[in-house]
Order: C-alpha cells, then sequence, then structure tokens
C-alpha cells in the first residue's frame, strides 16, 4: 500500500496521522510513504513514522519512506533513519525496495 | 540580512507552534534572510518549543515563553527565554547508533537535530529563567 502524507510532520501534524499511521501498520505488510507533500519535518514526526515501521517490522512486514523534499531529506539523514528504514528517492524505487 | 531584533510571547500550548513557525517566516522575509536558513530556524524553534511542551515541569504553572529573533550582517539569533524547571539541553539522554528498525529509540532525537541544524547552543538557567540560544550563519547549499 502506498499511502502520500501532506503538511507538516510537526507536533500537531503528527498527532493527526499517528492513529492512522498505526492502524495501517498493524494490518499492511507493505507500506510506502510517499513524504512528497510533506514540507516539514520535526523529530516528533519522526517518532511517528519510527513507531509504524517498528508495528510493521514486529509483523515480519517491510515499511519504506520515499520522495522526501530536500529539508526534510536533510532531518531524514541526520536523524539517521536510514539506518533503519529504507529512504528511497522515489516511488518506483520504493516498491521495488518493499518487494525485493 | 538586513538587522533586525523582534520578540514576541507565545503560550506554551500545542496551538501556538504553528504560529510560532509563521511570525518567524515573516521576520526573516523582512530581513531578507536567506532561504536555506529559513527551515533550519523553524526547524529548531519548533524542536526547543515541542520540548518545552511535552518535558517541562512549571513549578508555577505554564508561563508565557519569550522568543526573540535577532539578525545581524553574517548572523542570526534565536532566543527563547522560559520559566520553567531548570533543564540543561546536555542532559537529554543522546540516541545510541542502531541498525534494526526494533532497536531504533522513537524519541530524543530533537536536541541533536538542533545541534546539527544551527552552529551554536548555548544554555544559561537563573533566578529569572531559563535562556536558551541558537544561533546560525549562513551555510553553503548542500551542506
Amino acid at each position: 500500500m502506498v499511502v502520500k502524507l501532506v503538511g507538516a510532520l510537526d507536533i500537531q501534524g503528527a498527532d493527526a496521522v499517528d492513529l492512522e499511521l498505526s492502524r495501517l501498520a498493524g494490518c499492511e505488510d507493505r507500506l510506502l510513504l510517499d513524504l512528497s507533500g510533506v514540507d516539514f519535518l520535526a523529530s516528533i514526526g519522526i517518532r511517528s513514522l519510527v513507531v509504524a515501521g517498528k508495528t510493521i517490522a514486529r509483523r515480519g512486514g517491510r515499511m519504506a519512506i520515499c520522495a522526501a523534499q530536500p529539508n526534510v531529506a536533510a532531518v531524514l539523514e541526520s536523524a539517521g533513519v536510514g539506518e533503519f528504514l529504507s529512504i528511497c528517492a522515489g516511488g518506483a524505487e520504493g516498491l521495488s525496495t518493499l518487494h525485493a | 540580512m538586513k538587522a533586525l531584533s523582534v520578540t514576541r510571547v507565545f503560550l506554551p500550548d500545542t496551538a501556538e507552534v504553528r504560529g510560532l513557525r509563521s511570525w518567524l517566516m515573516e521576520q526573516m522575509d523582512d530581513a531578507a534572510v536567506p532561504q536555506e536558513m529559513h527551515f533550519r530556524v523553524q526547524l529548531c524553534a519548533e524542536e526547543l518549543f515541542t520540548n518545552l511542551l511535552m518535558h517541562a515541569s512549571w513549578p508555577q504553572g505554564p508561563q508565557p515563553v519569550e522568543v526573540t529573533l535577532a539578525c545581524g550582517q553574517e548572523r542570526l539569533r534565536l532566543l527563547l527565554l522560559d520559566r520553567a524547571q531548570p533543564f540543561h539541553p546536555d542532559r537529554a539522554p543522546k540516541q545510541a547508533a542502531c541498525s534494526s528498525v526494533d532497536a531504533a529509540p522513537v524519541g530524543g532525537l530533537g536536541i541533536k537535530l538542533v545541534r546539527d541544524f544551527s552552529e551554536h547552543l548555548l544554555y544559561a538557567s537563573d533566578a529569572c529563567g531559563n535562556r536558551t540560544e541558537v544561533s546560525f550563519k549562513p551555510r553553503d547549499a548542500g551542506r
């Protein structure tokens, strides 16, 4: 499943998506988060992504992130998210990663 | 950058966070702050303010937070003054490296991001409250 997030993943944005992300992470085996519409990412938004990734991984599934805007990609890099979640440049690469 | 020093008070409330970022954007536009600095300043402001919302202890109940943006020719300073219980950012737990999502920490990143996206982070505390200052200089594109 591909989910496109839009807006700011700040304290309000994370609060708005946490429940749905948790639900998807609890039932999807392959989840690709398209961040092309996310123009701001703070640590609390990273927390949401990591929690979803953990939930899927514990069920034996996979989650990947793709198409992050440059500033958002810089935050992901600084946070070291690429060490434990797949970060892909585009959607096609993300889907390939999930199904590899 | 044009010389500018502006101060505004924000309530320690989740609903204020986006207002803080919008206000900072307006001030940075007015001061002709380079675009590449806008995101970094917003991110650091968000992290520091959110830290107060989520972790601060307020002995006398939540108090307004004074935020100052000061631009000079080559440097920009973001200053937060609060009256929460003193908490030095260096006391925040450091993130350990990990290679699996299952072992990945779900918090504790905020101060790391502030350090990575700014030049200096200074903290001082006295009887008047806590003073957290972050400074920024223009960076080359791609850094």
